[in-house]
């Protein structure tokens, strides 16, 4: 049946259409004969006998007769019907796009961590598949001269050969983690580490952040470090209170260990014992007071607990394999290593404890 | 009709019957449109009418829906008019959306020989008066929450 339809501007036209057509359907027959621009039907609006008409009925529905007559207006994309649908349709574009971009920024930091991930799966040698999946980031030999001259280009002149052999060493020939040392800096542990790299005690050296200088002398310290305590157990009284361990600078530096690392006491204790056995008598004898002195807190000279921690670290530090996981994961979780390793420790080993000990302490370590 | 002169006075269903007959016929800039609510009404009280917002006022753009109620004494007595999309004017009450006869000089002053049609033509003049055209208008998509007030209206009138 013939249909005229009305424009606000005061023109009309006439449409042929079916009383089983729905209203969607002679928008886009409107459309079809005005033009897309003109009158798109995402935004049509019948209306006839003072009713807009909605896009699912059928003219039929509406009462539309033969000769009857509709005035078509064009809204501006806000009010119902499908013009909102078509709207939504056009929103749910642009996030589409946006999203896009996010992805490809989310894939980089994997990738990163991946590496990472494998450069510390390979440092403990778990598993022969993962060493092999490993192997493929490591270079070496004949791969190594080709890997650093890429790297120079990489920075553009910025990098000299020195400082690239030095990144890659210290990120043990990887080169994602050298990129990332160019570009941030070398971590002072790793750097630190880097002369020892020939060392089999390689990972006990990064650990403890030693360096390589003290590492042989561990075995000579230890009595080094008892004979001035000899010399002054000598001179104080045999009977008296521990009083005169209180202003000793090598107890101070013990404290100071031990308080960081309560486990340490016990060997300390032991070498105490061989070196001067008195001392150690007259610790037991008065075991509640040598704790509470223990317990004081650390006011020593920054110079000897700088120096003291770092030759006793290495002796202390001893991650078995499964351990060295449990650290990676504590560390995955956002604390820092020194962080991670002290809280490990003190909590016996229990990853869980170290856990909560990390959470619930998380002020104090990011103060 | 009409052309007779003021002494036939036309019955009430016939005036209706031609209100309708001219709302089909769409004679007008169209604008505004009129129809019956029910087409199954045979006393044809409930009527439904659109007024499209004129251009160069903050109405641009709208579709105002309304509901006309003829009583028994139309034409003698003028029609309730009633908007259901939500439209703030002056003569119109904020809450029900009733066009108020005190405010609206057309519905106060009624004479026999205005149609529904001259209505919606005079309340689409309104909105271009200077006291209407810059008003701030509610946001659009409101329409349903009128529903239960137009059944309410309705079962009034009825009863």
């Amino acid at each position: 049946m013939k249909l005229t339809v009305k424009t606000l501007k005061g023109s009309h036209f006439e449409i042929r259409v079916q009383p089983s057509d729905t209203i969607m359907a002679v928008k886009k027959n409107i459309e079809d004969v005005q033009g897309k621009d003109n009158y798109p039907c995402g935004q049509q609006l019948l209306i006839h006998n003072g009713k807009v008409l909605k896009d699912e009925t059928t003219l039929s529905d509406n009462k539309v007769s033969e000769d009857g007559f509709l005035v078509v207006m064009l809204s501006k994309g806000k009010t119902l019907g499908s013009a909102g649908i078509s709207s939504t349709q056009f929103a749910s574009n642009p996030p589409t796009t946006v999203s896009t971009p996010n992805s490809t920024p989310l894939v980089q930091p994997q990738s990163a961590n991946n590496n990472a991930s494998a450069t510390d799966v390979t440092t403990t040698n778990v598993t022969t598949n993962t060493y092999g999946q490993a192997a493929s980031n490591l270079v070496a030999g004949s791969n190594l001269e080709q890997t650093i001259q890429q790297l120079m280009d990489m920075g553009g002149g910025s990098w000299d050969r020195d400082t690239v052999t030095c990144a890659l060493r210290a990120a043990y020939n990887n080169p994602e983690r050298a990129v990332d040392y160019l570009y941030s800096g070398i971590p002072v542990a790793a750097e630190i580490a880097v002369p020892a790299a020939s060392y089999p005690i390689s990972q006990t050296t990064e650990t403890g952040g030693a360096s390589v200088g003290a590492v042989p002398g561990v075995p000579n310290s230890s009595p080094l470090n008892m004979f001035p305590q000899e010399t002054i157990s000598g001179a104080g009284a045999e009977i008296g209170s521990l009083d005169f361990l209180r202003n000793n600078p090598q107890f101070q530096a013990l404290r100071s260990m031990v308080q960081s690392n309560p486990q340490i006491l016990q060997p300390v204790l032991q070498e105490l014992g061989k070196q001067n056995p008195s001392l150690l008598t007259l610790i037991q004898e008065h075991h509640a007071e040598f704790l509470q002195l223990i317990n004081e807190p650390v006011e020593g000279s920054e110079g000897d607990i700088f120096d003291q921690p770092e030759q006793d670290m290495p002796h202390a530090i001893n991650v078995t394999p499964a351990e060295q996981e449990a650290i990676g994961r504590l560390e995955a979780m956002g604390f820092d290593r020194a962080s991670v390793i002290e809280a490990f420790l003190a909590c016996d080993h229990d990853e869980q404890l170290a856990a909560n000990y990390l959470l619930e302490n998380a002020g104090d370590f990011e103060g | 009709m009409g052309s007779e002169g003021s002494s036939v006075v036309v019955p009430r269903n016939f005036r209706l019957l031609e209100e309708l007959e001219r709302g089909e016929k769409g004679i007008g800039d169209g604008t505004v449109s009129y129809g019956m609510d029910d087409a199954d009404d045979i006393y044809m009280q409930s009527w439904t009418g659109t007024i499209i917002g004129p251009p160069s006022t903050v109405h641009e753009g709208r579709i105002y829906q309304l509901k006309l109620f003829c009583s028994r004494d139309y034409p003698d007595n003028p029609p309730s008019v009633r908007f259901q999309t939500r439209i703030n004017m002056t003569c119109v009450n904020q809450e029900t959306g009733v066009v108020e006869p005190h405010l609206f000089p057309m519905l106060a002053n009624w004479k026999r020989e205005r149609t529904m049609e001259d209505i919606l033509i005079q309340l689409k003049r309104e909105m271009m008066s200077p006291q209407n055209r810059k008003l701030t208008q509610p946001p659009e998509g409101n329409e349903e929450s009128r529903v239960d007030q137009k059944g309410l209206v309705v079962r009034c009138c009825i009863v």
